[in-house]
């Protein structure tokens, strides 16, 4: 009998044959997400890598009982929240099943006393957000997927929202987690507000991409809906201005919500847009919270951006025109895809003394290879910063696309290595940069592959991810 | 070939980031990734470019491509910023499939049973006008376009609109060769059955010399004001909804406003209110009637579906069923005292499951309702 007739026999025992398919549409659809070489798969009309069965459970224990199956039949399990990573990290490199959460989607419990929510990780991002709202809460957590990623990859790839300057990142919000180790026993962390009880065992599974367990719930952090919200707009200088101004706004303990710093490039498309005259480097803010703070925390900033950087205020508009049309970036994207060309995004992080640097190598790079490049400044800390390029290059004579796409990234990856910062912000590792990440961790990346062999003796959980399989796993998908 | 003409839609859909995977109202139900509107384009899309093998995999084309509401509320802006028309892809693509005899038994039947009685419940023809208040003129300025769903299973919608344009003294007739609008068969892939009704119903209202024809079923709507012209069958007569032909012959002065501070919630259908544009209308209805206004948070353009479209509900009623519930969440929050709407489909949706929770009814009831408690009240004249 063959791999999947067995699969599919044992796990309909387990969820029903209902709830699991053996069908090529099935495979294709929950085995890709939003990397860009199954964008060009799917433009070239060809099909790419695909598991052996996908599964719709429904409870924490049938996904205990499909692991458990996994080790005793040794194939691997690969989750699938909403689809919406750009790293190729649900990639069934070496087939298996995929576990699409998304039936697991229930809202637990809203505790209003301590102000928390236990919820079920299949559910997409808004719509607890929108269940939240109702009550008068926010999660805060607003990454420009909200509409189409769960809460279950918001925690397994680290995410970040857009106004998690002042509500954090999803680290940041979650108290604890149940987990599904990959040899099927169900473990939970304590839902507890800090405790001192040895290493943070929820932080282990937050950011390892199905690699060392599935989160199946998950007690989060929620706060009160904002009183108000206002927004503030500068133009400053230069990018190095701008990240002064920024620095001294967190030196100072004021926490916007959203701060985005546009290089030159990106502000030029940006107020060109409004109408405005487009020069120096546009940076956007909003405060959010209770009305008396945020006036302090306006007051604060003004004082820093308009006294100590002459910027010049450009008024609220520009700042909410980003919030409200901030998805509209992404009406051009499959346009271009279609014309085979490279959009991709990349997001580095590093401290204050090393940011302007990593900003400036890896925009070499870029022109290295003459790619179109812009970059904002955003999701900030009182110890540095991240930075988001958004990349885009047409096809080249005699030169594969894919080729020159690879090249870009190594080069980028390993400009930001010598520099001394965070290959990932928060778009994680995936498929994608597992070839860097050993070198970034340097020896301490046996920490985490000892961790992987004790947890997962049989390699059973979304192998050859987080690094483990090298540059050659990412090539297993065609 | 229909599928051709879409399929570089379903491509483009394809390659977006999926925010409006989060509106879906049957992923919000089924909730499996194949179900997601772009994933459906990308199934689409493996079709036209034959990664898939219709005769291996028609089954699982033909589940994901009939679990579709074509409500539309994905194809809307800030959803879709790319002009995408789902509903229209997916028809193209059930099209397609009907045409190789590669769509689920029930969808098949449906087919067979409108063409055999005009209709697609299986009722008699004749009967069409079996159970209504039926009211024929041969020198009528309008006529009043039932629709099966309101000749056969709710006729309480029919008999208040005849109630109503009796009461205004609306010199009005009925279609005696009325039959089947074709909506259902558009929405499941059967343009030639509906093209064949199509010109049936708009040669026999032709000559009767008609000017305006009103209609209560938004499906019917639909497809005389958008379909008709799009499948080639002129139509030469104006075409109303109901509730925009009354809100021009009702001035609420002339009501007396027994509804007072009475709340409604109003719950747009698909086909008349995202397809067609009529939001205001109805609403301006009711609050001629008195009744006051809460919204549901999710309305007019973005209201949600019903479940009933698409031919979700005889396909699959659970599911169907399902996303009704949600809709009907949606209105018990506004704790208003009526679900009023004003399609026959959306109404037994709702109707089904409501449970004495709130009062579910037609916009054309209400209206009644009211003008009889205008006449018991008060001996007010309507002009």
């Amino acid at each position: 009998m063959s791999t999947q007739t067995v699969l599919k026999d044992r796990i309909s025992k387990i969820v029903g044959e209902e709830n699991l398919s053996t069908s090529l549409v099935d495979l294709a659809i929950c085995s890709r997400d939003l990397w860009l070489p199954y964008f060009f798969n799917i433009v070239d009309r060809k099909l790419w890598k695909l598991p052996d069965v996908v599964v719709w459970p429904e409870t924490t224990e049938q996904i205990s009982e499909i692991i458990k199956l996994a080790n005793e039949i040794k194939v691997p399990v690969i989750t699938l929240g909403g689809g919406a990573g750009v790293c190729g990290g649900i990639s069934p490199t070496r087939g298996g099943i995929i576990i699409d959460m998304k039936r697991m989607n229930k809202i637990i419990e809203i505790d209003d006393k301590s102000l928390t929510v236990r919820t079920q990780t299949g559910i997409i991002g808004m719509e607890l957000e929108e269940e939240l709202n109702k009550h008068g809460y926010t999660l805060g957590h607003y990454p420009l997927s909200i509409y189409s990623s769960t809460i279950g990859g918001f925690l397994a790839c680290r995410s970040a929202g857009v106004l998690s300057n002042k509500y954090g990142k999803i680290e940041d919000m979650v108290l604890g987690i149940q987990v599904v180790l990959p040899t099927g026993e169900i473990i939970e962390t304590k839902p507890v507000p800090r405790s001192a009880t040895g290493p943070n065992l929820t932080q282990l599974f937050v950011g390892s991409e199905g690699v060392l367990g599935i989160i199946t719930e998950a007690t989060l952090r929620i706060h009160e809906l904002p009183e108000e919200r206002i927004y503030i707009s500068y133009r400053l200088k230069s990018v190095h201005e701008g990240l002064e101004a920024i620095r001294k706004i967190f030196r100072c303990g004021v926490r916007p919500a959203i701060v985005r710093l546009y290089d030159e490039y990106d502000t030029k498309l940006t107020l060109r847009s409004l109408g405005l005259p487009a020069e120096g480097c546009l940076l956007i803010l909003s405060f959010e919270g209770n009305s008396k703070l945020v006036k302090v925390e306006k007051e604060i900033t003004e004082n820093i951006c308009e006294k100590e950087f002459k910027a010049e205020n450009l008024g609220e508009k520009p700042a909410k025109h980003w919030w409200i049309h901030r998805h509209d970036q992404y009406w051009m994207l499959p346009t271009l895809l279609m014309g085979k060309m490279i959009v991709d995004t990349m997001e580095v992080a590093a401290t204050w003394n090393k940011l302007e640097k990593l900003y400036f190598e890896i925009r070499k790079v870029f022109e290295k290879y003459r790619v179109t490049a812009m970059a904002h400044f955003s999701h900030f800390y009182q110890e540095g910063g991240s930075i988001y390029f958004t990349f885009l290059k047409s096809k080249e004579k005699g030169k594969p696309i894919e080729q020159i796409y690879w090249y870009i990234w190594k080069d980028a990856m390993e400009t930001c290595l010598k520099i001394g910062g965070a290959i990932s912000h928060h778009h994680g590792i995936g498929l994608l940069k597992g070839a860097w990440l050993p070198k970034y961790y340097g020896n301490a990346y046996k920490v985490l592959a000892n961790i992987k062999r004790i947890l997962d003796p049989n390699n059973i959980l979304n192998p050859g991810k987080l690094g483990f399989g090298g540059m050659d796993e990412a090539r297993k998908i065609f | 070939m229909k599928l051709e003409k879409y399929s570089k839609q379903a491509l483009k859909c394809a390659l977006c980031l999926k925010m409006c995977k989060f509106v879906c109202p049957v992923a919000s139900v089924v909730r499996r990734e194949p179900v997601y509107p772009p994933n459906k384009a990308l199934i689409v899309h493996l079709i036209a470019s034959k990664l898939v093998d219709i005769n291996e995999e028609g089954d699982v084309l033909a589940k994901y491509l009939y679990l579709c509401t074509t409500c539309g509320l994905c194809s809307t802006e800030p959803w879709c910023g790319l002009k995408i028309s789902m509903p229209e892809i997916i028809e193209s693509a059930r099209t397609y499939l009907a045409s190789l005899n590669k769509v689920p038994e029930n969808v098949l039947e449906v087919e067979k049973t409108a063409r055999k009685n005009y209709n697609p419940y299986g009722e008699p023809n004749t009967q069409r006008f079996s159970h209504l208040n039926a009211r024929f003129s041969d020198n009528a300025d309008v006529a009043y376009f039932i629709g099966c769903t309101s000749a056969y299973r709710r006729t309480e919608i029919a008999n208040a609109t005849i109630n109503i344009l009796k009461t205004l003294n609306i010199d009005f007739t009925l279609i005696k060769e009325e039959r089947c609008c074709g909506s259902p068969l558009l929405r499941l892939g059967f343009p030639e059955t509906a093209k064949e009704f199509a010109q049936h119903n708009v040669s026999a209202i032709e000559s009767m010399g008609v000017s305006k024809v009103v209609f209560t079923c938004p499906g019917c709507y639909r497809a005389f004001k958008k379909d008709y012209p799009e499948i080639d069958v002129d139509v030469p007569f104006e075409v109303y909804h109901i509730s925009e032909f009354l809100v021009e012959q009702i001035d609420e002065k002339d009501l007396t406003q027994v509804n007072h501070e009475i709340t409604v919630t109003y719950h747009d259908p698909c086909h008349l209110g995202r397809h067609l544009g009529i939001f205001d209308p109805p609403r301006k209805l009711l609050e001629k009637m008195g009744y006051k206004i809460k919204e549901m948070s999710w309305n007019k353009e973005s209201s949600k579906c019903c479940g009933a479209g698409g031919g979700l509900l005889h396909i699959n009623k659970e599911i169907s069923k399902d996303i009704a519930r949600k809709r009907l969440e949606e209105a018990l929050e506004t704790e208003a005292k009526i679900l009023a709407t004003s399609c026959p489909f959306c109404k037994t949706q709702f109707d089904n499951i409501a449970n004495g929770k709130i009062m579910v009814k037609d916009i054309t009831e209400l209206l009644l309702e009211t003008l009889n408690k205008t006449f018991t009240n008060e001996s007010t004249k309507i002009v």
